[in-house]
């Protein structure tokens, strides 16, 4: 018998998973992995089985073969994640009504009209999108607070709509949904248009950190999700949570917040350490409390799975998809290279196209470097130093730290954190947030699959 | 022998000796000019003597559409070999093959045969059909570039053709051959199927009796998939491999490209099946839970998954949806059993070859 490389990581104490390149993954016995790495063919029968099925111990006739259909794998993962698919994110205008105290984007004041995007740059933001990649395109609203501007994402649409043959396109505004009235309702009515809005929680929670001078945030968002349910149907609402210290203690409060709206499709995240959110104090938790809250939140999840419910979340599903699907390439921080350029282009309220919207969120704390890929008016894309940088540091294969993780041919890596934390784009991984967050939910995803049948069933259900 | 769901065998009387071969049939009289010679169907004895060959029967005359393409073995047998009736047609290449298959259903023969691949391209030109033609063996890929230069020709002719071939993948090795293979037609107008019976060469090569079988059809299929070639990948479960299915998916579904359908196909019981059936075969019950993994891999890996074969009754519940009614028409029976059940429309049935000890009864479902 003879070995295929492989990278190991502890799960408990019993427990470690190995996987390889080609993104086959096993959870074994600590013991089991010690005989497999002295003395492989003394190993039981059913667990060699596995790993010779799994690429990760061969008959040494078959080596050579065993080998190149482990590089065709990793080839066919590197190819799915190099796809050029992106979502198009043109945000109007950065100016907010809410002063929230964890804004990544650093808002500007609602009486500044300098921070919205012109018309000018908008028509030339989506002569830019049509010619950069083909339909059909995904195209995101982002802000500030959009809804400012619905004059401009009208433009946009019908902008789109005089351009893009066979109204090959969709569009998704992500709001707080203060503003949302009836002749925005109206106007989307037949429009491909969808919502996205924030809810983080029950109402005290939700208007801790969102603070909007005039009423409670939540009752303005739970009113224009109800209008849009009512009006427009549950399927044109979706949901965004980010976890903030005070929901830390409520994961019930949290599913009975999406309950009430009728809503079963999570999408938890803990506070971004980007930008302002970071530097601001406003009562920050680590990532170990974090995941106390989540597990919790998990086990009530199943729970209510159990009782017949439909439940799904989808950060953890996009860790479950990443570890059982060698195409998915769908989540831009989890893919290498990363989502950089290939999944988000986005066109900023100055007229600056930006390969993530990381990137612009540290333009703003970093006023003096020039994070863009130059603006709507040029005639291409500048890809300068540090693009090229960020591009490079997208890519976990080769950097210290992920070339020995067992979730490496899973993972990504987030160079515009590493810039915003270290100072650089690859990073010291041992310290980064990135890795402890998402080798935890792979962690997580893995005690769920290879747990009992009934764990694999409801974290399949969850990532559906 | 059961009687199958279309006959295509038929006793007839030709009104001149006609040499074995292959035969346009035509209804009624003969019209136009093709490749293969033609012979008249005619459903009743002609008034006046035609100056053409032709042959009297009713049945065959009701059973086939004009044009359709028959084998005439010499000896007063017709067989419909392409029909534009029939739910399958797939034309037999060669019968020599490098593969031994425990559970061959068409046993390799080592004579020269390659009149079958001359017939064939007349047949596929006079045939011109609108639709897929499976193409088998044996090993059809054996004729390395003559097959690819008659194929390429057929599918220039006949625009509305293609093709599905069936094939163990060991000449693809050769990735030049393989890029030629893929470059004659616009992709999707050849599919491979290729069989995959183990995850390593210990039971692949067993199933296959022969050596070094498995290294070269893996390295076959992932030059087939970088080439762009859609794959079907088979398997046939069997008391030597069931618990590699859902190992199998997972290999095939990572490392190859352009799989667009894993079959696993229950053991026709046919052919050196017959021979080897008690070492071999496995009713579907003493392996439910490895087709119930393998269904879950599929649809967790992203790769369908389908059944082909068997029995609904014979499935657990959970695997009856993907289940696909494929046997062809001309060896598909059902039993009497099967006359009151509520899903025999939708049930694949059974091989007419299934009888005596090879049978394994209908169960009651529902």
């Amino acid at each position: 018998m003879k070995l295929l490389p492989f990278n190991f990581e502890r799960i408990d104490q019993q427990k470690v998973i190995v996987t390889n390149i080609g993104g086959f993954n096993h959870v074994m016995k600590r013991d089991d992995l010690e005989l497999l790495l002295t003395e492989p063919a003394s190993i039981p029968a059913s667990l060699r089985d596995e790993l010779v099925s799994k690429l990760f111990l061969t008959e040494v006739p078959d080596y050579p073969a065993k080998k190149l259909a482990l590089a065709s794998a990793f080839g066919r993962k590197l190819i799915a994640d190099l796809q050029f698919r992106p979502v198009f994110m043109f945000v109007p205008t950065l100016r907010c009504d809410h002063t929230c105290s964890y804004c990544q984007v650093a808002r500007a004041p609602i009486d500044q009209p300098e921070f919205d995007m012109s018309e000018k740059d908008l028509k030339q933001a989506v002569s830019r999108m049509a010619s950069i990649s083909p339909p059909p395109y995904s195209i995101e609203i982002q802000g500030g607070e959009p809804l400012l501007r619905f004059d401009l994402i009208r433009k946009l649409y019908q902008l789109c709509e005089e351009q893009i043959s066979d109204s090959q396109f969709s569009l998704v505004i992500a709001t707080s949904l203060s503003l949302v009235n009836s002749e925005i309702i109206e106007w989307a009515r037949d429009r491909k248009v969808t919502f996205s809005m924030s809810l983080d929680g029950t109402a005290k929670v939700h208007d801790r950190h969102r603070i909007l001078a005039s009423d409670s945030s939540h009752a303005r968002a739970i009113a224009g999700a109800k209008l849009i349910i009512q009006e427009l149907g549950p399927e044109r609402l979706g949901f965004v949570t980010t976890i903030t210290k005070e929901a830390l203690s409520d994961p019930q409060g949290l599913i009975d917040a999406y309950t009430e709206l009728g809503g079963a499709h999570m999408f938890v995240r803990p506070l971004s350490p980007y930008g302002f959110a970071r530097k601001k104090g406003m009562g920050s938790y680590t990532l170990k409390e974090y995941f106390v809250f989540y597990r919790e939140l998990l086990s009530l999840l199943k729970k209510r799975w159990e009782a017949g419910y439909e439940v799904t979340e989808h950060s953890l599903g996009v860790h479950v998809k990443r570890l059982q699907k060698p195409d998915y390439n769908g989540y831009a921080d989890l893919k290498s290279p990363s989502g950089y350029g290939l999944n988000t282009i986005l066109f900023n309220y100055d007229g600056r196209i930006f390969g993530s919207d990381e990137a612009r969120m540290l333009q703003r704390v970093h006023p003096e470097i020039d994070f863009s890929l130059g603006a709507v008016s040029d005639p291409e894309l500048n890809i300068s130093n540090l693009s090229g940088a960020i591009i490079e540091g997208g890519i976990n294969l080769d950097k210290p730290g992920c070339s020995t993780c067992a979730y490496q041919p899973f993972c990504g890596a987030d160079p515009l954190q590493n810039i915003s934390l270290f100072g650089e784009p690859v990073g010291h991984k041992a310290q980064s947030p990135f890795c402890e967050y998402h080798k935890t939910m792979f962690t997580i995803a893995v005690e769920y699959l290879y747990g009992s049948e009934t764990d694999r069933q409801f974290i399949q259900e969850l990532a559906r | 022998m059961k009687t199958p769901e279309r006959i295509d065998l038929f006793e007839v009387d030709s009104s001149v000796d006609l040499p074995h071969g292959y035969y346009r049939l035509a209804k009624n009289s003969i019209w136009g000019s093709g490749y293969l010679p033609q012979i008249a169907i005619l459903p009743s004895i002609p008034v006046h003597e035609p100056d053409y060959p032709y042959i009297v029967d009713r049945a065959l005359f009701e059973t086939i559409q004009d044009g359709d393409i028959g084998m005439y073995s010499g000896r007063n047998k017709l067989r419909v070999i392409l029909s534009r009736l029939a739910n399958h047609n797939t034309l037999l290449l060669t019968e020599r093959c490098d593969n031994r298959c425990l559970f061959c259903s068409q046993p390799p023969k080592t004579r020269e045969d390659s009149w079958l691949l001359e017939s064939a391209e007349k047949a596929l030109l006079d045939f011109n059909f609108s639709g897929t033609i499976g193409l088998s063996g044996g090993e059809p890929l054996l004729y390395g570039g003559s097959l690819i230069k008659k194929l390429k020709n057929v599918l220039s002719n006949c625009p509305e053709t293609n093709f599905h071939i069936l094939s163990n993948g060991r000449a693809l090795k050769d990735s030049s051959f393989c890029r030629e293979l893929a470059g004659i037609g616009h992709p999707g107008r050849i599919v491979l199927g290729v069989p995959v019976y183990g995850t390593s060469s210990d039971t692949h090569d067993s199933c296959v009796d022969s050596s070094n079988a498995f290294n070269e059809t893996l390295i076959g299929l992932i030059n087939a998939g970088n080439a762009g070639i859609p794959l079907e990948i088979r398997i046939i479960p069997t008391k030597l491999n069931h618990a590699e299915l859902s190992g199998i998916i997972e290999l095939v579904g990572r490392c190859i490209s352009s799989v667009v359908q894993v079959s696993i196909m229950n053991l026709e019981p046919t052919g050196w099946a017959k021979r080897n059936w008690e070492s071999l075969y496995l009713s579907p019950s003493r392996y439910q839970d490895d087709l119930i993994k393998a269904i879950q891999m599929g649809q967790s890996i992203g790769v369908k998954t389908v059944l082909f074969n068997y029995p609904l009754c014979h499935l657990p519940e959970d695997c009856r949806s993907q289940a696909v009614k494929s046997i062809s028409d001309w060896k598909n029976f059902y039993p009497t059993e099967c006359d009151d059940c509520l899903v025999k429309s939708i049930c694949g049935g059974y091989f007419t070859s299934t009888g005596g000890e090879r049978f394994d009864p209908p169960r009651r479902i529902a």
